[in-house]
């Protein structure tokens, strides 16, 4: 336990210095592309839960981020904000207020899209492959179209005036939380549970595991982590659009975790961050050609790793499992 | 004294087709019943209503007393009966040990909380239960190959595999079938040494569906024979062996 506790006060302050060091060694548009690689590691990584651990097809991911980011904008710009006007604007116990506030607003969009992942999930999850698919993305526009008819939360204007609360830390601290609980989560019993759902459904119910609630869990899970990225982006650019949550949003999550390798958690990071950074490291050519190659190189390198790499980046391996073997022989050297 | 898996009646009706009709079995506690028959006799479609998969049209199932009908697969695991499947059922890309540990799962209590903060509580349920699983393994010297992925494993391991894995659940009946198919000679009989060792060791009742008939008559204390879904003789071995109806169901009518 208290190794634990170490763990996460190193990892805080450094993430702390970081929130000070990181945003003034760059320009704001690196900045940027850095935020949104936080995001889309904890897209991936959560969409991992569902598609790659426990090998269920859904394809309405961005319905649950959508769900998360305006729950916690909504809650932020009528509730949050007007309360922290109350305070006194002194500086330091205002931002500390405002801090966690902000980690409040965005947990209760986790929440919310986990409630919306529980209604999906409950009655859609006996569905198999194909057929969970459409219902999922059929979902994720259902989610879309509501947003767009609620007039209170912008609705096709887009919601404006959101607090630009979050930074560096609060979006890497909440992606290392994603990430280190799906690590646990895959090497308990509660994930080898979803893992054996993945290999042979049959099977697992032979066995006792209960493949409905279960993958309900899963989705939940799932739902929840993407509604905190959902807020992060929210509080990271202050402006929500429903058209920022297309399926399109669904399937750069889904070609995240394919790219990595269905169910590796590390496969899924480092793809979050290859398809963040590849389409706007391409730019530069658009420039020199006069012409936006870029959305035919950037498909064109996908289509070529999966050719020559079908199982994905990493495969169902994880980064330990690549590296201990090389630690193992120099051990033995 | 009472039986442990009462059936009454049992009938499966696919729309026309009567798969398995007016079957009964007690199996008393510590008992080994095989049940043979013919192809497509009705072995597996038992062995499926039993667990669950298939809800019976007729007839009734009571596992210690609990009606078993309306529930669930995953649900008669947890009331103790497991099962393996005729066409292996393993989780192929997982490892030798992780499939052992799942069949564990129904008794592990740490929930979804501890997993994320890795209490104490998870770490000791996590040793108890790896410790156990290579002791199982251990029974078919399966324990050197824990971290291989299942599906290298070579068949006959991946049969045995699969029973361990049923044993993980610790159940009070385990049902078997064709544990001795794609097996050679010297595989069957090692497996017929296991199957009565584990009996004893584990205090389990055994159903078991099997065509090799040197393994059924070498351990089974009675036996049932279905053909076209109708139980038509039960006794002991020796009793099947010499039973008529029994050898014209296998061999077809002597000419005359």
């Amino acid at each position: 336990m208290t190794k634990q506790i170490l763990t996460f006060l190193i990892i805080s302050s450094l993430l702390f210095f970081g929130n000070f060091i990181v945003p003034a060694m760059m320009n704001p548009y690196l900045f940027m592309i850095l935020i949104y690689c936080g995001i889309n590691i904890i897209m991936g990584v959560s969409l991992n839960i569902i598609n790659g651990i426990t090998g269920q097809f859904s394809i309405g991911h961005a319905g649950f981020m959508a769900v998360g980011g305006y729950v916690s904008a909504a809650i932020s710009f009528y509730f949050l904000m007007p309360l922290l006007s109350l305070f006194p604007s002194d500086n330091t116990i205002s931002l500390l207020c405002q801090n966690t506030l902000f980690v409040f607003s965005i947990l209760l969009g986790g929440v919310g899209a986990a409630l919306f992942g529980y209604l999906v999930g409950l009655p859609s999850l006996h569905l198999r492959g194909d057929y969970l698919g459409i219902v999922t993305l059929g979902f994720g526009e259902i989610i879309r179209v509501i947003i767009l008819n609620l007039d209170f939360i912008g609705g096709a204007r887009g919601f404006t005036g959101i607090p630009a609360w979050s930074n560096f830390f609060w979006v890497y601290f909440f992606a290392v939380a994603v990430v280190m609980i799906s690590f646990r989560l895959l090497r308990s019993s509660h994930g080898r549970a979803l893992l054996s759902i993945r290999e042979d459904e049959i099977a697992a119910e032979s066995i006792g595991i209960p493949i409905t609630r279960y993958k309900v869990k899963a989705f939940v899970l799932s739902s929840f982590f993407a509604g905190i990225a959902g807020g992060l982006f929210a509080h990271f650019i202050g402006y929500l659009n429903p058209s920022s949550f297309t399926f399109i949003k669904s399937f750069e999550a889904i070609i995240i975790v394919v790219l990595g390798g269905m169910g590796s958690i590390s496969g899924a990071i480092v793809a979050a961050v290859i398809t963040t950074i590849l389409p706007e490291a391409l730019r530069p050519l658009q420039e020199i050609t006069k012409t936006d190659f870029r959305m035919v190189i950037y498909p064109l390198l996908l289509l070529t790793l999966m050719l020559t790499r079908p199982q994905g980046l990493f495969g169902h391996k994880e980064l330990s499992d690549i590296i201990s073997p090389f630690l193992k022989r120099k051990k033995s050297l | 004294m009472k039986a442990l898996l009462d059936i009454t009646s049992l009938t499966m009706r696919f729309r026309g087709l009567v798969a398995v009709s007016n079957f009964n079995l007690a199996l008393k506690k510590n008992e080994l019943v095989g049940l043979i028959g013919p192809n497509g006799a009705g072995k597996t479609t038992i062995f499926n209503m039993l667990t669950g998969v298939y809800r019976p049209t007729e007839g009734q199932i009571h596992l210690n007393g609990h009606p078993l009908n309306d529930l669930k697969p995953h649900d008669i695991t947890r009331l103790g009966m497991a099962r393996t499947f005729q066409n292996i059922r393993l989780f192929k890309d997982l490892s030798v040990l992780d499939n052992v540990r799942l069949g564990h799962h129904i008794h592990f209590t740490y929930g979804l909380f501890s997993t994320a903060l890795q209490t104490q509580h998870l770490h000791q349920e996590e040793l108890e239960t790896q410790a156990h699983s290579l002791e199982l393994l251990k029974i078919f010297d399966l324990d050197t190959y824990q971290d291989l992925k299942a599906k290298n494993l070579p068949y006959g391991a991946q049969r045995k595999l699969e029973i361990l894995r049923a044993l993980a659940t610790k159940p009070k009946i385990l049902l078997l079938d064709e544990p001795a198919a794609g097996l050679n000679r010297k595989e069957t009989e090692e497996l017929m040494h296991t199957i009565q060792k584990l009996r004893k060791e584990f205090d389990l009742t055994i159903l078991l569906i099997e065509h090799d008939m040197k393994l059924v008559m070498g351990i089974c204390e009675r036996i049932l024979v279905l053909d076209h879904g109708e139980t038509i003789a039960q006794g002991t071995p020796k009793e099947i062996q010499s039973s008529p109806i029994v050898i014209k169901a296998y061999l077809g009518e002597p000419q005359a």
